[in-house]
């Protein structure tokens, strides 16, 4: 009898250990995420989130004015000046750089939300001159042949049952009276984050 | 009996080293007498079952925390151009002419809308002074974007005194060169109605550009 008593020691020291492991497991996940869900699925079942860029925001071809003013780019890519009185205008004829919303689709755990983070502006330069770029809100589009999941939702979406999402950002160009005339280029980053 | 053998189980682990850590405590059990009883194990199974059940569960979520963002440098680009604009550097001269009295209707001179100055003129009308007052096309100055195109629209808006018809011409658009240059010129028609009064005839003429 004493040894079966020992066996009860042996099986209530084991489920204490696997206790304490398992309170400690919550500060290691450091995410406060659904812990059943991350036992259940595994990492060798989650798919890395990853966010490709292809294209860049571009403003086309914007014809200076004497007065500052403003160029749109929405998220369908047509551009639109602010027709402020000698302002900058869009060209149109028939040199045309068309304008473009930057374009970027996600890959990852199918059914998973993430959160997508832009900055507010970023900035272009001639290399002697700059403009000031406002960023606008990810708009869903279907980006690359990936169309996006219909879960897009201020900068929340979700990964579509097949892995993708995909989504663009337009922006405003401000230009400054009798900006100096060339090409103007610049970067900004996009990170998106499971939820 | 019982105290004394789980103080030295409690001892046993004590005294393992890190690196033999628990399963060194297992197996000291496996090599004990102890686990010659298939209750002991069947028991030390489902202790180690657990342990690596509840191991995987632990070490999955960091490994998905660490792949659970990503960043992406997208591009912003602008270009910007000079608006176009023109200037007229010679204004359009059809020069002096005799009108023909007999036939109205040939009483036309014709100026090339390019930089030949040529006249043609119906049998009505006769030039004289050409050297002191020759006939010139208008010449037209045009900037902006480097090799942009550009359309062309001329309109007459005015003659005086109002007799006859004047009727523009010129190409229809251009392109401005690599320096966001060019040059165009503007000829046309004039048909005089009047038989013979002595008249300088003038016109005020417009010729508008915009990028094609």
């Amino acid at each position: 009898m004493s040894f079966h008593r020992s066996i009860g020691v042996w099986l209530a020291l084991t489920a204490a250990i696997c206790f304490e492991a398992v309170s400690f497991a919550p500060p290691a996940l450091a995410g406060g995420g659904d812990c059943t869900q991350n036992v259940t699925e595994g990492a060798s079942v989650a798919q890395p989130i990853a966010v490709v860029n292809v294209t860049g925001i571009d403003f086309g071809r914007v014809i200076t004015g004497s007065a500052p003013g403003t160029v749109t780019v929405s998220a369908t890519g047509t551009a639109t000046a602010s027709l402020t009185a000698g302002g900058p205008t869009v060209y149109a004829g028939s040199v045309l750089i068309d304008p473009s919303p930057a374009s970027f689709y996600v890959t990852g755990e199918p059914g998973y939300f993430y959160n997508i983070t832009t900055p507010s502006t970023c900035t272009v330069s001639n290399g002697s001159a700059t403009m000031t770029v406002t960023l606008a809100a990810p708009a869903a589009a279907t980006v690359d042949g990936h169309a996006a999941s219909g879960q897009l939702s201020g900068t929340s979406s979700k990964i579509a049952s097949n892995g993708y999402d995909a989504w663009v950002v337009g922006g405003t160009l401000s230009v400054g009276a009798n900006q100096g005339s060339g090409g103007y280029s610049g970067t900004f980053s996009v990170e998106v984050d499971y939820q | 009996m019982n105290l004394t053998r789980f103080s030295e189980l409690r001892g046993t682990r004590r005294t393992h080293s890190k690196a033999e850590g628990l399963c060194g405590v297992v197996l000291r059990r496996v090599r004990s007498a102890a686990f010659r009883s298939a209750a002991f194990r069947s028991a030390a199974l489902w202790s180690a079952a657990l342990l690596v059940l509840l191991g995987s569960a632990i070490l999955a979520p960091l490994e998905v925390r660490a792949q659970s963002s990503a960043t992406a440098n997208g591009t912003a680009h602008g270009t910007i151009i000079m608006p176009i604009k023109s200037s007229v550097s010679r204004a359009i001269d059809f020069g002096k002419w005799v009108i023909n009295e007999k036939d109205a209707n040939d009483n036309w001179v014709t100026l090339a809308d390019d930089a030949s100055n040529t006249v043609t003129n119906g049998t009505g009308v006769m030039q004289i002074a050409k050297n002191s007052h020759p006939a010139y096309s208008a010449e037209i100055i045009v900037t902006g974007a480097p090799n942009s195109n550009f359309s062309i629209t001329n309109t007459v808006i005015s003659i005086a005194p109002q007799e006859g018809t004047l009727v523009l011409s010129s190409p229809a658009a251009g392109t401005l060169d690599a320096s966001g240059n060019a040059i165009y010129y503007v000829g046309g028609t004039w048909t005089w109605t009047s038989n013979g009064d002595a008249n300088d005839f003038d016109a005020s003429i417009s010729s508008i550009v915009n990028y094609d």
